[in-house]
């Protein structure tokens, strides 16, 4: 046996620099960490705001006044009619019913501010309760109605001192908001006007519903476009084309229109389909048929690899028993592709909803009030929504908008979620 | 269907067969028809744009007022239409959305690649993906309501002067949204590096940060090449972003503290007007978007071909 | 797996130096006592016993799957790289557990180079490759230091000559046994005690195979070489001690004219006539 040598001569101590180099290794190592890390936190932050401004859309202030409906007071006669419903004063009424709680004397100058506590919304808030219950006339009704913007955002904003700062509300209007909270006249509720009611000039009674049905539309169109289209095509490179000069150019230029900016296909939109064609302006069926230009390449190319996922076998399978190609390719081979083009195609359109800047191209821009209700009315989308509200410069909207976006984010969230369960299901 | 005798099939049949082929065939060629609906469409548009403005100055020229009429009669004379501080703009807004996305990708790549266990890997993956998932509309309302107040806010604290619409803050918010892009062909292009050469660092003693550092990713970085082309062709082409976040005057700068425009911001603010269709105004925004496409068009394709190289090389 | 021309009685002469048979327990470099390996619970290799000479060439030969590979990448601890890799016994370089507590692998090796089977030079110039080592290592870092250190490796490793006008040129566009020569400069630059090869020559036409087998004849003066090899002509050419494996165990260990000549163990007897494996 030769001696043995000094020991720990394989330890890092045996050789200059070793230890600094493992030390070098742990901060490479940290850095990737850490980059993957300062991503994530974008996202939760990005999350944490949005969520943190776009809840209060969701919830609503409410003040509870005392209504009188009696029939003197309404100069109605029993029993009123439907005509008379609709031509009561509600505006005066609620108007009055302030009047009652704040009983103290105010001037004409005041009385405006205190009548500004309850906005437009608590008019067609009464409307809409009295029409509902029309045995309500000829008693005096304890009603919650909608109060204004301001005395909203005062409400949400709860006692934080830069809230109070900000608010606009007057003093003489905060210490009334005083008392009615004493009362416990104030309370916050679910916000159903978000969801229900359109884009409005004012921000207590906007709502995303017209801008819903509007991406509705479109995507519809969209779908409709891409997943025929885009299907069809995918099933012909895959299962009929020859591999020649033809189809690889056909490859290529799909593959490079997938990466072509969204705005060009706006651009392509308003010179074809407005300026050649002379569709609509604004339209859903124009904002479909640009996004569907968008997607299609994307469609194709899941499209070919659900197709290419399915086994050679069952091609021969479907041959051997006499099956024409079209037999076998549409009896055969796309139904069990299928999954795999739905979560493609899903996907796709979940892309579709978000994207806003091909819609400005063709006229999505412009203020709607109302819901669409044919394809080729004026209509809004989510994400034009989204970015008319973030250009207003009312502070109410900043709430609304990110309120918006919330809805848009769930409605992305179930499509992709939509997509992963038929994936999974599609790997089985 | 297939009640066909054996040896003939009916005619009609043939005929279905056919029919169907040929509907298939023009589905695919559809493909082939938006291509050249955007080129002809774009090509024609910007043709009108450059018979009354020269393609020397559009593509030269250093001032960019379109909205400023100079003389009401005079066809063409609405405004100047220099639009290199539109691309010095996109330049710019793009190169800080690299400075971000590239090494926060790149970083992050390497770690999943490399480090991260197959748990890891499979939560952290779809995780950042959400970031390329998300609406560039809510990243635009993100930047201009809190990234962008932020910077400024930042800006006066330490005494510099930073532009509410400062490219900086559009650039970095851009970035975020494109981490997904260059980590997600990173860890491909990472992955792609045969593990042989990994094993030959390290039976030479190189630490795993060594082998990254010296061997895997000189390998890789063609390939992260292309896919930063390919982010760089993204970054250029988003609109919602800048259009919400970035200025609207035409500054020619370099300072990414200042506020400056890009040209896919003046397509938008050219065509969301209330303007006759032909007027020069609306037709530049025709000439921008044929040098946008143009330009993303040689990125993507010189892109993908590095990146597929790359891939083949190692097969 | 075997080359046909095996199949026939040996006929080679076999490579007799000192470091061969007399000094059996004199100079053993590596002692791998009872070693065990595993995969994911699978055992590959057991009870491994065996003493690798100092200067000399020890081959070891075996069927596939037998656990040659797992084994030699026990003794750089190269098996640390896979993770369901369990290993247990011991193994020392000079009397020192390279398993032990305190052990570097960058340390360990440095001192234990390795050949790879398939010829892996980095996507860097010829120069680069064989500075990789040194320079990492902190050997040399530049000028005059390294150009010597890389000189002299590719001269030890028959490549000089070749390659001398072109030391910037891309390592890959090398031919496969130049490339194999190659990363025997680059294990070699780092001054290492042991050189491991896997099956250096599998992926090489006969002409560079020779080639490598001159070299490796010539490194055994300076370093211990232990090789995996499928050719027993290779075996019998260059080693002088060689070592059979069979269904992850060491059947039997000897001066390589014993093994190919007289083998005492049936198995080692059928396997170089050609008649398992
Ligand atoms: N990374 C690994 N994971 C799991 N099992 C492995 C791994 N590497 C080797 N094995 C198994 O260990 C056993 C020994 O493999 P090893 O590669 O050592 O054989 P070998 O003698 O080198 O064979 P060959 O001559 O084909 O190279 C085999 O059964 C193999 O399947
Ligand atoms: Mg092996």
């Amino acid at each position: 046996m030769t001696e043995r040598k000094s020991p720990g001569s394989l330890s890092s101590s045996a050789m200059p620099g070793v230890v600094e180099r493992h030390r070098g290794e742990e901060r490479f190592k940290f850095l990737g960490l850490a980059a993957i890390l300062v991503s994530l936190s974008f996202l939760a932050f990005f999350l944490v705001s949005i969520i943190g401004t776009g809840y209060g859309a969701f919830l609503q202030t409410a003040l509870k006044v005392e209504v009188d409906l009696t029939y003197d007071s309404l100069g109605l006669v029993e029993p009123a009619t439907e005509e008379d419903i609709a031509n009561i004063r509600y505006r005066s009424i609620v108007r009055s019913a302030m009047r009652d709680i704040i009983t103290e004397d105010v001037g004409r100058r005041e009385a405006r501010t205190l009548y500004g506590m309850l906005g437009a919304a608590a008019e067609f808030d009464l409307r809409d309760i009295v029409v509902e219950q029309p045995q309500l006339i000829g008693t005096v009704a304890s009603l919650w109605l909608t109060s204004s913007d301001d005395v909203d955002l005062y409400n949400k904003g709860d006692a934080s001192e830069a809230s109070q700062l900000q608010t606009r509300l007057s003093e003489k209007q905060q210490e009334w908001y005083a008392t009615l909270e004493a009362q416990g006249r104030i309370k916050t509720r679910f916000n159903w006007t978000f969801l229900t009611s359109s884009d409005s000039r004012d921000p207590e009674v906007a709502g995303v519903y017209g801008a819903m049905i509007g991406s509705f539309f479109a995507l519809g169109v969209c779908l409709l476009l891409s997943c025929v289209v885009g299907v069809l095509a995918a099933v012909y490179l895959e299962e009929f084309a020859a591999r020649n000069r033809w189809t690889q150019f056909l490859e290529i230029n799909i593959n490079n229109l997938a990466a072509v900016p969204s705005i060009t296909f706006g651009l392509l939109g308003l010179a074809i389909f407005l300026g050649f064609f002379g569709l609509p302006r604004s339209a859903s069926l124009v904002g479909g048929m640009v996004l569907a230009l968008m997607t299609l390449p994307t469609v194709i190319i899941s499209s070919r690899v659900a197709l290419q996922a399915v086994a050679p076998s069952i091609r021969e399978a479907a041959f051997g028993i006499g099956a024409s190609r079209v037999q076998a390719v549409f009896h055969h081979v796309v139904p069990l592709a299928m999954p795999g083009i739905l979560t493609g195609v899903i996907l796709g359109m979940a892309r579709a909803l978000g994207e806003t800047a091909p819609l400005l191209m063709i006229g999505m821009i412009a203020f709607i009030a109302d819901p669409p209700s044919t394809l080729t009315q004026p209509a809004s989308a989510l994400p034009v929504q989204v970015y008319l509200w973030a250009d207003s410069p009312e502070r109410g909207f900043a709430e609304k908008t990110a309120g918006a976006i919330l809805v848009l984010l769930v409605f992305l969230l179930l499509m992709n979620l939509m997509a992963v369960i038929l994936r999974r299901k599609f790997e089985k | 269907m297939s009640t066909s005798s054996l040896t003939t099939r009916h005619p009609n049949q043939i005929l279905v067969e056919r029919l169907i082929r040929a509907i298939l065939f023009s589905c695919s060629a559809v493909a082939i028809f938006i291509t050249v609906g955007i080129v002809a469409s774009l090509i024609f548009e910007a043709a009108l744009f450059f018979q009354s403005v020269s393609i020397f100055e559009f593509l030269f020229g250093t001032e960019w007022s379109p909205q400023t009429a100079l003389r009401e009669d005079q066809v063409g004379a609405s405004g100047r239409f220099g639009a290199v501080p539109l691309f010095v703009g996109t330049g710019l807004i793009s190169t800080v959305a690299l400075c971000v996305s590239a090494p926060l990708g790149i970083f992050s790549a390497i770690y999943l690649a490399e480090y991260a266990s197959d748990g890891v890997r499979s939560f952290v993956k779809p995780l950042l993906e959400i970031l390329a998932g998300i609406p560039t509309v809510v990243y635009g309302f993100f930047a201009a309501i809190v990234i962008a107040p932020a910077i400024s806010d930042f800006g006066k604290v330490v005494g510099l002067e930073v532009a509410y619409e400062s490219a900086l803050a559009a650039g970095l918010v851009m970035g975020v949204m494109i981490i997904p892009l260059i980590s997600s062909i990173s860890d491909d292009i990472i992955k792609a590096v045969p593990d042989s050469l990994r094993e030959g660092s390290r039976g030479l003693g190189a630490t795993k940060s060594e082998t990254i550092r010296r061997v895997v990713l000189p390998a890789a970085l063609p390939g992260i090449a292309g896919g930063i082309l390919l982010a760089t062709s993204r970054a250029i082409g988003e609109t919602m972003i800048v259009v919400m976040a970035a200025g609207l005057a035409a500054n020619l700068t370099f300072n990414p503290l200042e506020a400056v425009t890009t040209v896919t911001v003046q397509i938008v603010v050219l065509l969301t007007g209330d303007q006759e269709f032909d007027s020069p105004k609306t037709l530049a925004a025709f000439a921008l978007g044929l040098a946008l496409f143009c330009v993303t068009l040689v990125l993507n394709v010189v892109g993908s071909q590095i990146v597929k190289k790359f891939r083949e090389q190692y097969d | 797996m075997l080359e046909n021309k095996l199949i026939q009685p040996l006929n080679v002469s076999y490579s007799s130096d000192e470091a061969g048979s007399e000094r059996a327990d004199e100079a053993a470099k590596i002692v791998a006592s009872g070693v065990n390996v595993s995969y994911a619970g699978r055992p590959a290799i057991t009870n491994v016993n065996l003493n690798i000479r100092s200067k000399a060439v020890t081959a070891l030969i075996g069927p596939s799957g037998c656990g040659k590979t797992t084994f030699l990448r026990c003794i750089n601890r190269m098996n640390d790289l896979i993770e369901t890799c369990q290993v247990s016994g011991s193994i020392t370089l000079d009397n020192e557990d390279v398993y032990g507590d305190d052990v570097d692998v960058v340390v360990l090796r440095r001192r234990i180079g390795m050949v790879f089977q398939k010829p892996n030079p980095f996507p860097k110039s010829i120069f680069e490759n064989v500075a990789y080592g040194p320079r990492i290592h902190g050997q040399a870092n530049k000028g005059d230091d390294l150009n010597e250190i890389v000189e002299r490796s590719l001269i030890r490793a028959g490549l000089w000559d070749e390659v001398k006008d072109r030391l910037d040129a891309p390592a890959t566009g090398l031919s496969g046994g130049q490339q194999q020569r190659l990363c025997i400069a680059r294990a070699i630059a780092v001054e290492p005690d042991v050189i491991l090869m896997d099956e250096p020559c599998s992926a090489l036409d006969p002409i560079a195979t020779a080639r490598i087998e001159e070299l490796i004849d010539d490194l055994k003066t300076k370093y211990t070489i232990v090789i995996v090899t499928h050719s027993m002509q290779q075996a019998a050419r260059v080693s002088q001690r060689t070592a059979f494996f069979h269904l992850g165990e060491l059947v039997e260990e000897n001066e390589a004219k014993v093994i190919f000549t007289n083998p005492s163990d049936d198995r080692t007897r059928a396997y170089v006539t050609g008649s398992i494996g």
